[in-house]
């Protein structure tokens, strides 16, 4: 079922949670809700299941109101029909899995005979059938996170919600649950809520990703296209753009413009154009990089290849010197110091070639498109 | 108009606890407070603030309340003093030395416990009174020409020093038994000498134990009575809160100026436990929790044994020699003997009076009801507790902070203290309580609820919110969610705060000693009595089943699984 | 602890832990022999003749009529709030049950607690007691102040002098326990122990005294004023130039008196009849100068419940075999038609001898504060 969220606000004491958000989530929609810690995501979803109250806004689920400060709208949590996973699962670790798992169904008063079959089907579906009579405790991580599930599926809810489901468990695990995951909300086609600071998790797992800052959600879109298009510098180093440096602009060439590095003796070119505030990246040449008005030159760093030899035909050419290599299995990740310039990380396709040892000269490149200049911060 | 209905049912379970509270406790100190004040006790029909007045403050002026004062003080700081050197001394012997039999010592370290003070003091006056104790007859029967006088400030800081090391040998063992061994390899491996790596890391991360308890066992020893009273007492030596009783029990009795006592040593015991809070906040980041790695044993050397029969002595001293005088005076035929060697007469000793004793009416009757307030009071208190632990940290209801401040506030009252204030409040109070079973659990209640709100908001933090938020989420309402899921997890952190509480209220002596009547005595006040009546062996009778008790519900506890006496105070 | 240094702290502990634990064993295998211990009971309750045929008479003596008798019968129990020593309360309570089958429901605290207590119920007009005894004519002036008594006439009302009746009934002086001092007859030879208060101030008992604080209740008083009228203003200070130890309670001083503590110490008789009773080495002297008496209140409640049942209790108390009990007992009754009470072999004095003397309560009351003041100040407590 579609979920609305209008105007959301929620304080605890003084320090105010989730400023004025909305969101509209649509049927069968899997929308994950990406950002630090502290930014407001698990809030925003326990105001869905009704674990929090806001002070102001609205929510709607399907076409029932569960929340509405105005109007004095408050349905209690138990009447909301939310799935919720834990972080920490919250499995009863006192009762065996069947109980848990069939827990909502009882509260529902069914037949003992339907409730079985339908504890059975769910528990097929997360493929814990021959475990039903264990007793919770002697579960492993992976497991327990697929009881949650369950439990949380057999009463069909309305909206699922998932609090960083897979942040307890060791990688290898997380990549396969990950994809089940993907699966069974698309097979069941489920409205879900995904709370995750992972930004791969975001990326695998979302129709929507939401990224929150500070209370607000500064931009929802498609996985590839927050990729691609990151609003802010901040943005860009959450999803994983490891080098930013605070840049001037001096001048445009052609259809690129030039930029400086604030402190350092290097040239950049960009295809893209400054998207801060009017008139920021034109500034002279002393602007403050501590100042967030600054823009911020960002390059992914498997968008940067080191060359033995300079361009030909100009554009980024930067002499620098390996300084750091690190062995990734199928990548190498060097960290270079650019002549006059700052340490640029490297993420380069090892292609069965040998390493580079460090005191290496090296030219680093980087495809002027791939070079974008952002605002430090999505303005409030 | 909705909103502040609204408001109104969200903050009303914390209002109806507050009010509760208030009365189990507020209500009481503003008794004390007011009769402190005034020139008249509370009474029905005789309260009111006009016969407000300074003048019972005077009595603080005369030489012995400030006797009474120093005395206290000084006792109480030597009193801790030699605990914390018995108890950390023990700890460390049990917890990280290869002495032999540590499991004995650990024994030896608890075992005064179940001794409550009043009893150990009881039996000590049997054993070091000048003239006919019997620790002084021995010295005597083989000739020594000395004198112990137990009845002595060095007596009562002894007697004191015994029954309380325990709580410096449970904080401190804890905190040595759970260091991360890691702490201390990491100073070997950086070439720390043993002697060094001790003084430097093992010592100072249990500091916090060693003074939290310090504190802890200066805010007790300042308010017990009993030791006080059947010690200080015969040799003169006057502590506040005798001083207090003494007050209470003069003709015509002078409960004014006990007030006004009392205020004065509930000031001191407020600040003594406010430093005490603040530590043991502290100790919270220092704890180390340990892996459960051992850490290693330190090699004692030639001292092993030395140190083995130090403990040896502790436990003779504490438990050996005061039962065996219990059990000589419960058995003794005449109150009177000149030398040991009398009891070896053919008459001497007979199990007649102990039997009498134990089937006495006077005595059923006394456990009866010790049992059924300790059982009521834990049940209750154990009850409200959850209450209080349950709006303080599973919800955001108003005045929740100030619900568990009321809750913590008796620690820093001394029991007798709240025992006086309980009496006038409910010699006052519309309800005809006083004088029934019901004001005694309500003392208890009062006086315990710190250690019942520790016990089981600790345990609450234990369970995981989410658990009962699942089962909400699942559709079950909140009530049926806290008994499905949260009371059942906490079953263990319930039945160990229910069983506390019942091993302190069977052993309280002070709150009750101004509430009982002959009718609804207790063990305590039944070996209190008897010792007043002058009937020592009828004392040594009950104080011996009494141990026996305690030792019962330790056990109980002890299957159970409960860390029973960490929580007292 | 002064006189003990450490090694023969230690020293000691392992000598006696040594005995100590010989002694336990001993003491077990030798209390294989539970005979009780030689005591003898104070209150013979079975001695009495009762017959109930037409009312209550006891001895031959008319303590009820018909009509009295069976309504307190009826009514079946009574409420006693005592401040009277519990064990010889129990010892009346246990005749009484005897004689009239009714129950007494005994609360029993120190006088001024039950004061504390009566006053408070009183004043919240759900007094529990039938029947209040106390010692203290100021205690007893104040709950009939508080209206806690209602005025009953007993059968000898009018053969009763000033000095037991009180208020037309409202509360009577029923005995009088005698305040003297007894002596460890272990420690002292019965030849050797002293005969009178000012053999108290010799040196020989200079340490071995025990004395009680005057703020343990009216007998303290009483015994002061005693001391302060027959004995001269001079005796106070010489007895506390004795360096006596003093007591909170007359019943602690007692015990330690038994316990071979002190070798002399002040105390009543009645209590040291009955610890004599149970084995305790202790005997009373009755003083070349006399003793002190202090006296013991008893009343009906204006709120009984059984009334009937409270008046027999009163008429009880004051009857010729009521005095007797407290004659066995080793109190001073209060009607001056008995004999005064034999206690431990000895004959105690009459009151027209001189030798039992009754301080009036008006005149207790009126040196009160000033004789604490004094007594506190020369004994340096509180």
């Amino acid at each position: 079922m579609k979920v609305q969220l209008e105007n959301i606000t929620l304080a605890y004491g003084d320090a105010v949670a989730i400023k004025d958000l909305s969101v509209d989530i649509a049927d069968g929609e899997s929308l994950v809700l990406l950002g630090k810690s502290g930014c407001g995501k698990t809030s925003t979803m326990r105001c869905v299941a009704g674990l929090e109250t806001p002070l102001s806004g609205r929510i709607t689920i399907g076409d029932t109101v569960v929340f509405d400060s105005e109007r004095r709208v408050d349905v209690p949590p138990n009447k909301r029909n939310v799935g919720m996973v834990f972080q920490s699962y919250a499995v009863w670790p006192h009762r065996t899995i069947f109980h848990n798992v069939a827990f909502s169904l009882r509260q529902q008063k069914l037949p003992k005979a339907e409730i079985r079959e339908r504890v059975r089907d769910v528990l097929d579906l997360v493929g814990l059938t021959e475990f039903a009579d264990r007793g919770a405790s002697l579960l492993s991580g992976g497991q327990m996170q697929r009881v949650a599930l369950a439990r949380s599926l057999v009463m069909r809810p309305s909206v699922l919600l998932l609090d960083e489901p897979l942040s307890n468990l060791d990688a290898r695990l997380r990549d396969r649950l990950r994809v089940e995951l993907r699966e069974i909300q698309q097979r069941l086609s489920l409205t879900c809520v995904y709370v995750t600071h992972d930004q791969s998790e975001a990326l695998a797992l979302a129709d929507r990703i939401a990224l929150m800052q500070n209370g607000r959600i500064v931009q929802i879109d498609r996985p590839e296209k927050i990729y691609d298009a990151p609003f802010s510098a901040s943005i860009a180093d959450f999803l994983g753009v490891s080098n930013i440096f605070p840049c001037t602009r001096v001048a445009s060439r052609e259809n690129l413009s030039v930029l400086g590095l604030t402190g350092h003796d290097v040239e950049v070119l960009s295809r893209s154009l400054p998207t801060g505030p009017e008139g920021a990246a034109e500034g002279s040449g002393a602007a403050d990089p501590a100042d967030p008005a600054t823009p911020r030159v960002c390059i992914r760093p498997e968008d940067i290849r080191l060359l033995t030899e300079p361009l030909p035909e100009g554009g980024n050419n930067w002499l620098g010197k390996v300084e750091v290599v690190s062995f990734q299995g199928s990548y190498v990740r060097y960290r270079v110091g650019l002549k006059g310039g700052p340490e640029l990380d490297a993420l380069v396709p090892r292609h069965g070639s040998a390493l580079l040892p460090v005191g290496t000269p090296v030219w680093a490149t980087a495809e002027p498109t791939a070079v974008q200049v952002l605002p430090a911060e999505v303005p409030a | 108009m909705t909103a502040a209905i609204a408001r109104l049912r969200r903050a009303l379970p914390t209002g109806v606890l507050l009010l509760g509270l208030a009365t189990l406790v507020i209500v009481p100190m503003l008794f004390i407070l007011l009769a402190a004040f005034s020139t008249e006790v509370p009474r029905p029909g005789s309260i009111g603030l006009d016969a407000l007045s300074l003048e019972n403050f005077e009595v603080l002026s005369t030489s012995q309340a400030m006797g009474a004062l120093g005395n206290s003080v000084f006792i109480a700081g030597a009193a801790s003093l030699v605990a914390l050197a018995i108890g950390c001394g023990l700890a460390f012997l049990a917890a990280r030395t290869d002495a032999p039999a540590r499991r004995l010592l650990y024994f030896t370290g608890i075992a005064p416990l179940f001794l409550p003070s009043l009893v150990g003091a009881l039996a000590w006056s049997l054993l070091g009174s000048p003239a006919t104790g019997f620790l002084n007859l021995l010295l005597h029967g083989v000739g020594l020409d000395m004198t112990l006088d137990i009845y002595s400030r060095p007596g009562l800081i002894m007697i004191l020093a015994l029954y309380y090391a325990p709580y410096a040998f449970l904080l401190v063992h804890s905190a040595l038994s759970l260091m991360n061994p890691d702490l201390e390899e990491a100073a070997f491996v950086h070439g720390g000498t043993r002697r060094h790596t001790l003084r430097r890391i093992t010592f100072p991360l249990a500091m916090p134990a060693i003074l939290g308890s310090g504190i802890l066992i200066f805010a007790l020893t300042m308010e017990n009575f009993p030791v006080a009273q059947v010690i200080g007492n015969p040799g003169q030596v006057d502590t506040l809160p005798s001083f207090i009783y003494r007050l209470m029990n003069a003709s015509p009795s002078r409960g004014n100026e006990a007030a006004a006592v009392a205020v004065v040593l509930t000031a001191v015991l407020l600040v003594v436990t406010a430093i005490q809070q603040r530590a043991v906040l502290r100790r919270k980041f220092t704890t180390v929790t340990g892996k459960g790695v051992k850490a290693k044993l330190i090699p004692l050397g030639r001292w092993r044994w030395p140190a083995f029969a130090a403990a040896m002595v502790y436990f003779a001293l504490a438990v050996v020699l005061p039962v065996t005088a219990l059990l000589i005076a419960a058995l003794q035929n005449s109150p009177y003997i000149a030398s040991l060697g009398q009891l070896t007469d053919a008459d001497a000793l007979s199990f007649y009076s102990l039997g009498e004793m134990l089937t006495s009416e006077d005595l059923l009757q006394a456990a009866r009801n010790s049992v059924l307030t300790a059982v009521l009071a834990g049940l209750i208190g154990t009850a409200i507790s959850f209450a209080i632990s349950y709006t303080v940290y599973r919800t955001n209801a108003p005045g929740r902070r100030v619900l568990e401040f009321v809750a913590m506030s008796p620690l820093a009252v001394p029991a007798i203290v709240l025992g006086l204030g309980l009496l006038w409040t409910w010699l006052v109070a519309p309800i005809p309580v006083y004088g029934t079973m019901a004001v005694l659990v309500v003392a208890f209640l009062a006086v315990f609820l710190p250690q019942g709100y520790r016990g089981v908001s600790a345990s609450i933090l234990q369970v995981d919110r989410d658990l009962e938020d699942s089962a909400v989420l699942l559709g079950s309402p909140r009530a049926k969610a806290v008994s499905y899921v949260t009371l059942p997890l906490m079953r263990v952190g319930m039945v160990s705060t229910l069983l506390l509480l019942l091993m302190l209220c069977m052993r309280e002596l002070s709150a009750a000693l101004f509430l009982f009547t002959s009718d609804t005595r207790l063990l305590s006040i039944l070996i209190f009595d008897n010792y007043d009546n002058g009937a020592m062996q009828g004392a040594a009778c009950v104080s011996l089943l009494y141990c026996g008790v305690i030792l019962v519900i330790a056990l109980l506890a002890k299957s159970l699984g409960a860390k029973t006496v960490e929580g007292s105070r | 602890m002064t006189r003990v240094t450490r090694t023969g702290e230690a020293g000691r502990t392992r000598r006696g832990r040594v005995t100590a634990a010989a002694l336990a064993a001993a003491a077990l295998g030798l209390a294989a022999a539970c005979a009780p211990p030689p005591s003898v009971d104070v209150v013979d309750a079975e001695q009495a003749s009762v017959d109930t045929s037409d009312g209550l008479v006891v001895d031959g003596e008319r303590i009820a009529d018909a009509e009295l008798f069976a309504a307190a019968t009826d009514e079946g129990s009574l409420s006693l709030y005592s401040g009277y020593v519990e064990n010889s309360e129990k010892e009346v309570i246990k005749a009484f049950e005897h004689d009239t089958g009714i129950d007494v429901e005994l609360v029993r605290l120190v006088p001024n607690r039950l004061a504390e207590r009566v006053l408070s119920e009183q004043g919240a007009g759900r007094l529990g007691a039938d029947v209040v005894r106390t010692s203290d004519y100021d205690i007893a002036s104040r709950m009939r102040d508080a209206g806690v008594f209602e005025a009953h006439e007993v059968p000898d009302y009018d053969q009763l002098d000033d000095t037991v009746r009180y208020h037309g009934g409202e509360f009577y002086r029923v005995f009088n326990p005698l305040y003297t001092f007894a002596y460890n007859t272990v420690l002292v030879d019965e030849e050797d122990a002293p005969t009178s208060w000012w053999d108290l101030t010799e040196a020989e008992w200079r340490g071995e005294l025990g004395i009680t604080q005057i703020g343990a209740g009216g007998s303290s008083l009483t015994l002061n004023r005693f001391q302060e009228e027959t004995l001269g203003e001079d005796f106070l200070p010489a007895l506390a130039d004795q360096e006596p130890r003093i007591f909170d309670s007359s019943s602690a001083a007692l015990e330690s008196l038994a316990r071979g503590e002190v070798a002399v110490a002040t105390g009543v008789v009645s209590s040291v009849n009955i610890a004599a009773s149970k084995n305790a080495p202790v005997n009373f002297v009755i003083p070349d100068e006399g003793m002190a008496a202090y006296d013991y209140f008893v009343g009906k409640t204006s709120s009984a419940r059984h009334e009937a049942a409270a008046e027999l209790f009163v008429d009880w108390n004051l009857s010729r075999r009521g005095g007797d009990v407290f004659r066995q007992i080793g109190e001073f009754p209060a009607r001056d038609d008995l004999t005064p009470p034999e206690v431990l072999g000895q004959t105690l004095p009459t009151l027209a001898s001189g030798g039992v003397v009754r301080i009036d309560p008006r005149v207790l009351l009126d040196h009160a504060a000033t004789d604490q003041r004094r007594w506190l100040g020369l004994f340096g407590y509180l």
